[in-house]
């Protein structure tokens, strides 16, 4: 009898333990499966849960192959436009007139109708002709490889392929409506052809009319290029013609050619 | 040191960065010029307005020091300050400023382009 009552209380007692062994195992199952959860990175975390996922980002840079406009017998074509910080970069391929140093000196870029301004350029590449008969290629990008000068480049266009700067440009602008013009471009003289490319007798003549026995003076001297009405002359500071100067040497130095060169660049 | 046109480096230059100085319009516009023979970078920087002091400066990324040039009167329409020349071994960029009223205090590092390497 005694024997059966000590195996009916050994019986419950290892039921008793295997059910606190049971329970025991449970919680520290849960518990591991805690601790895994904390450790999943934010990523696998985001991963696992979309609704907490960052919406897809805008695309930086829009390339192009059949963006390409013509005026005056000058060729224009935008190959790309990215945004790079709060600026807009258009990459524009053009032709070039003559040897002369010639700049897109005004564009505007349209974003749903509001007008950026043109804040510069930065040259890429390009081929160019010289005045001494001479033609090379540049390549700004390439910093190991020798400018590439060559006489058989004279049977070639020249061209420089720049990056025009539009400043503070909407985030998102890539999704807007966009339109570039192109409206001008300018050749101003190299350092030492000043004075001959400004021809400041030629204006004094023309001045003599309206500002009798007026003397003018070049210089170009010192890290400083410029223009005036000789102290000596009566009209050094008469404000009428100095103005006169200023337009005239205006017209004389900064080679213009005014145009319109458009682009629908609005994405598809 | 020397300007451009001392060796003939103006020759055949060639424009490679340009911002525009805002005044708050495009009244003048600073350059950085390149030249291909001299291997020399140098900056320019030219009023389209009367009536300013201008600045130009060549800015050396890794080479002191810089090279800067201020007008010390006021200018007009067409008027250009440039710096002495920087061997292209230097990535360089140009900056530029011009002010109504005092003459520009050099170097100014404002209204930059992006530095521009030649190494070769």
């Amino acid at each position: 009898m005694k024997t059966t009552k000590q195996r009916i209380v050994t019986i419950l007692l290892s039921a008793i333990v295997i059910v606190c062994m049971a329970f025991l195992l449970n919680f520290l199952m849960e518990s591991s499966k805690v601790e895994d959860h904390k450790a999943q990175s934010p990523t696998t975390l985001e991963e696992a849960n979309p609704t907490i996922s960052e919406p897809e980002k805008a695309p930086q840079k829009v390339q192009f192959d059949n963006k390409t406009a013509e005026y005056d017998g000058l060729t224009m074509k935008v190959l790309s436009i990215t945004l790079s910080g709060d600026d807009a970069v258009v990459e524009v391929l053009w032709e070039l007139k003559d040897s002369r140093d010639w700049k897109i000196n005004n564009a505007i870029l349209e974003i749903d109708s509001q007008a950026h301004s043109y804040a510069g350029f930065d040259l890429i590449k390009g081929l160019f002709h010289y005045s001494d008969g001479t033609a090379c290629k540049l390549d700004m990008q390439n910093t190991t490889k020798a400018e590439n000068c060559s006489s058989a480049f004279l049977q070639e266009t020249p061209y420089r392929v720049d990056r025009l700067i539009f400043a503070n440009v909407p985030g998102d602008f890539l999704n807007r409506s966009i339109q570039l013009r192109i409206l001008g471009i300018v050749a101003f003289p190299n350092e030492s052809e000043y004075c001959k490319v400004l021809n400041i007798e030629h204006i004094q003549k023309a001045m003599q009319g309206e500002f009798p026995g007026v003397e003018l003076d070049c210089f170009q001297e010192n890290g400083l290029q410029g223009y005036a009405i000789k102290e000596s002359s009566r009209y050094a500071k008469d404000e009428k013609a100095l103005a006169m100067l200023s337009d005239y040497a205006g017209k004389a130095l900064f080679g213009n050619m005014a145009g319109i060169w458009e682009f629908d660049l609005t994405s598809d | 040191m020397f300007f451009s046109d001392y060796w003939g480096c103006d020759v055949n230059a060639t424009t490679v960065s340009s911002r525009y100085i805002l005044l708050p319009s495009n009244d003048g516009i600073t350059e950085l010029r390149y030249q291909s023979n001299c291997k020399a970078f140098w900056s320019r920087t030219t009023l389209s307005v009367n009536g300013y002091y201008v600045g130009a400066t060549l800015d050396r990324e890794k080479k002191v020091p810089d090279y800067a040039m201020s007008s010390g009167s006021c200018l007009s329409a067409g008027l250009s300050v440039y710096t002495y020349m920087g061997n292209s071994l230097y990535s360089s960029r140009t900056c530029g400023t011009a002010n109504a009223n005092n003459p520009v205090p050099a170097p100014a590092y404002t209204n930059c382009g992006i530095y521009m390497t030649k190494s070769n």
